[in-house]
């Protein structure tokens, strides 16, 4: 015995140096096992999100100064607050611009801001605006009617100097079709003139893109030979907002600085940090050991942890989104009604929810959510029903199925709880009435570029609320006004005649009963024609260190920090 | 040889290599006879382990056995790939620098103690990266790539050892090519390194590629791949589930154990000091 541990001896530190790549996974294992122990038996209890508030609690006297650290999950794209469309990028610049009208804290009603009053000729065709005084750019000029005019003209007018060749504007495409001009009466009163009535025009002017920008810093640089501004704005904004641009570094960091001398008052904190931390959990980690302050998308199954962790605080709100399935109806096979109406009988909403959401979403029925004025409540969703399915592909000439592909983000976001679980779900019901899809995730900004390009055959996307109007999600997603390729939001590339005529009017009518009924026929009509499959509604979730004050969840998007202050 | 043989089956720590080897090995060749198909639901979600589901389901609803067993599959074609592609770049370039000597020698030696002071899994993952993941071929690739050095340096080391000798003066006297003397009469007098290190590359090899996917730069998401079954599992860390975590996390362990184990058994039978020992 004693002779043969002997011979092993000189053997061993060889041995050691052999496990040792496989030792730090064995020690996860059993510290994972010995844990597992003692939660292992509990079940969670369902969180119940209604119980959970909207905001941070607010400080009588707010601390000045600090630095305040968002962490979330992708970098921006743009800081151009005309050009953006995600969320990342959203939220960077409503707390660098202003708009003439602004959401109510924490609501989706509209209140003055750059504005702060407003007239419209009986006709609703004329709005004047009549501006704050004593609101200044970042760079030190005026917010004046001149500025207003630029904002706005520079999105509408292609030979603008104000315009790189890769703007799209497509907020202003989808949103200001109806504007004919914009004009300054004088230095503090702004005119709009409509080509016809436009139901949602006030709270579009709360838009992001709507944001006043800075018409000094654009001339700053001079003119390149093509006689365009070669300030670039995109990276190096100046607004009239709570903060004020600093540095970008992509995908390390955006920081912006307080603006001291804000109409609106100055903000508490005394910077605020932007810090991409793509994934979910690590982004726990951070807030956990307190290197960022507060983080956006936390992961489902990580909100009880949160709930629980003293030293944090989950905040949630009912969702104003939508995540849905796109598919390209330009495009053979989807391009047939029956198709279509297979893939929405094939997929399992339910299943979906359970695999990528937790549970934690409500099944969508319609791409106009239910917490949306305007939802078709009378609307019953497609049980799923593979049998059904295969005949409808079958009467499509498709008896064996086909071969598709479906894109996916790479990066979670409020409307879409977990991507890859969603697109392994939709891959797996869809294999069950023979249509093969190949999942591809793709990077944020490409798949944002690609599909709005048409490019894809399917595509896992989704929509939060920018304004609380029922346009915002049919319209946007569904017209084929929106349907340009390179610019389009309407991803499925649907083109209907009667549901382009049903938006438009509802567009053009100011009595919201006459509007709802509009919608409801145009939601019954998507619901027949499936260019999409909407798949769910999901809460939105923030979480914050305990000691983080004045922050409110915004219901229409972006992120406000004015607010915030730090415990003292 | 036969000798040899003895030795190594008298190594019991060996033999446990073996019969872990054997095992992976023996689930990647009934991969298709598992209890389900891999890629089809079953109607329960992160369900335990039990009678039904023996490694439980994950939270696709997949079960976990399944995907394990056609994971073996995967993960033993990746590092045996892999290995293949080091033993195709490393042994001629060691044979070559072993041989010729000179600045030849120089640059190849310099070139892999350049690659050897990298972190292996930190060069597989530059290499992936640069590459673009996201692909199998991509992994082996990287890792190839990753564990070549050590095998131009064991054959470098063992030519130089066979160089001087008779049998090779021999061939030379004889006018036998250049290219014939290093693989006719130096390479087979190398071989039994080379076989070493091998089975102890395939160990690393396993491991290296189940890092990368790991990292979300192996193969996709909705693969049977060990990788990316941890990383699926890899946030369940702190909740119930946390059993998730065990078989793809033992399977890598134990599976590169085995390799190592026989790795080691095969150096030991294949050492000089210890056969004159016996």
């Amino acid at each position: 015995m004693n002779k043969r541990l002997r011979s092993l001896l000189p053997v061993l530190p060889a041995m050691c140096r052999r496990m040792a790549p496989g030792l730090p996974l064995l020690l996860l294992l059993c510290l994972g096992c010995g844990e597992g122990g003692k939660k292992g038996a509990e079940t969670r209890p369902p969180l119940d999100v209604k119980k959970l508030l909207p905001q941070a609690p607010e400080d009588p006297d707010p601390q000045p100064g600090g630095t305040f650290i968002w962490g979330r999950s992708g970098d921006a794209t743009l800081l151009d607050p005309a050009d953006v469309t995600d969320g990342e990028s959203v939220m960077v610049v409503t707390n660098i611009f202003d708009t003439l009208v602004a959401f109510k804290r924490g609501s989706t009603e509209i209140e003055p801001s750059l504005a702060t009053e407003w007239t419209t000729s009986p006709d609703k065709l004329v709005w004047t605006f009549l501006l704050r005084e004593g609101a200044t750019f970042h760079d030190g000029s005026p917010v004046d009617a001149e500025a207003v005019v630029f904002s706005f003209e520079r999105q509408r007018d292609p030979a603008h100097p104000a315009r790189r060749p890769t703007s799209t504007f497509s907020y202003y495409q989808n949103n200001f079709k109806a504007l004919a001009k914009v004009e300054a009466v004088d230095a503090r009163t702004v005119r709009f003139t409509l080509r016809e009535p436009y139901a949602p025009f006030l709270p579009a002017l709360a838009l992001f893109n709507c944001s006043i920008v800075s018409p000094k810093a654009f001339a700053s640089e001079g003119k390149d030979a093509e006689g365009r501004y070669k300030y670039n704005f995109a990276q190096k904004p100046v607004g009239s907002g709570p903060f004020v641009f600093e540095s970008w570094e992509k995908d390390a960091h955006i920081t912006l600085r307080a603006n001291r001398e804000y109409w609106g008052g100055a903000p508490h904190i005394g910077k605020l940090v932007f810090k991409p931390v793509v994934d979910p959990q690590t982004r726990l980690k951070e807030l956990e050991s307190g290197s960022i302050h507060g983080m956006e998308n936390p992961e489902l199954r990580d909100l009880e942890i949160i709930r629980r962790n003293p030293e944090l605080r989950l905040l949630g709100s009912p969702g104003i989104n939508v995540c849905y399935l796109a598919m390209h109806t330009g495009r053979k096979p989807f391009d047939d009604v029956r198709v279509r109406q297979a893939v929405a009988f094939a997929i399992d909403k339910k299943r979906i929810i359970a695999a990528a959401y937790d549970n934690m979403a409500e099944p969508a029925v319609s791409m106009c959510p239910k917490t949306m004025a305007g939802f078709d409540k009378s609307l019953i969703d497609r049980t799923r029903d593979v049998a059904r399915a295969k005949r409808l592909l079958a009467a499509a000439g498709y008896a064996d199925g086909f071969e598709t592909s479906l894109w996916y983000p790479d990066i979670q976001r409020a409307y879409l709880g977990n991507p890859a679980n969603t697109a392994i779900q939709i891959q797996a019901d869809l294999k069950e009435i023979g249509i093969r899809v190949d999942i591809r995730r793709m990077e944020w900004s490409a798949i944002l570029k690609a599909t709005s390009a048409g490019e894809h055959e399917m595509c896992l996307m989704g929509w939060m609320a920018d304004i609380f109007d029922p346009d915002n999600f049919l319209y946007v997603l569904l017209d084929r006004e929106n349907a340009v390729e390179g610019t389009a939001n309407n991803l499925s590339f649907y083109r209907g005649e009667r549901v382009h005529e049903l938006l438009l009017e509802a567009q053009r009518t100011y009595d919201w009963h006459r509007r709802e009924r509009l919608y409801k026929e145009a939601q019954e009509i998507l619901f027949e024609e499936a260019p999409t499959v909407p798949i769910a509604t999901a809460p939105d979730f923030r979480a914050l260190r305990a000691d983080v004050r004045g922050y409110t969840i915004y219901p229409a998007g972006g992120e406000y920090f004015r607010h915030v202050s730090f415990a003292r | 040889m036969s000798r040899r043989r003895r030795a190594f089956f008298r190594n019991r720590t060996a033999i446990a290599g073996l019969a872990l080897v054997g095992l992976v090995v023996l689930a990647a060749l009934l991969a298709s006879a598992a209890p389900y198909d891999p890629e089809t639901r079953t109607d329960s979600f992160r369900s335990p382990p039990d009678a039904e589901h023996w490694l439980g389901t994950d939270e696709n609803g997949f079960d976990v056995f399944s995907r394990l067993v056609h994971g073996a599959r995967s993960a033993l074609l990746v590092a045996l790939a892999a290995v293949g592609i080091a033993l195709a770049v490393g042994v001629p370039l060691g044979l070559v620098a072993g041989w010729y000597g000179g600045w030849i020698d120089g640059a190849i030696s310099r070139a892999v103690d350049v690659m050897l002071a990298f972190p292996s899994v930190l060069l597989a993952v530059a290499i992936a990266a640069a590459l673009g993941g996201g692909s199998t071929g991509t992994v082996i690739l990287a890792v190839g790539i990753v564990i070549a050095p050590p095998f131009v340096r064991q054959v470098r080391a063992a030519v130089l050892q066979v160089r001087p000798l008779d049998y090779v003066a021999a061939a030379r006297a004889l006018g036998a090519s250049d290219a014939r003397i290093l693989f006719r009469t130096v390479l087979p007098n190398c071989l039994a390194p080379i076989l070493v290190l091998a089975t102890l590359s395939t160990g690393i090899a396993i491991l290296d590629a189940a890092g990368l996917s790991f990292l979300g730069l192996g193969p996709p998401e909705t693969s049977t791949d060990w990788g990316v079954m941890l990383t699926k599992a890899r946030v369940y860390i702190q909740h119930a589930e946390q059993w998730m975590l065990l078989p793809p996390g033992l399977a890598i362990s134990l599976t590169v154990l085995g390799f190592n184990l026989v790795g080691d058994g095969l150096s030991d039978a294949f050492d000089p000091r210890r056969l004159s020992r016996s």
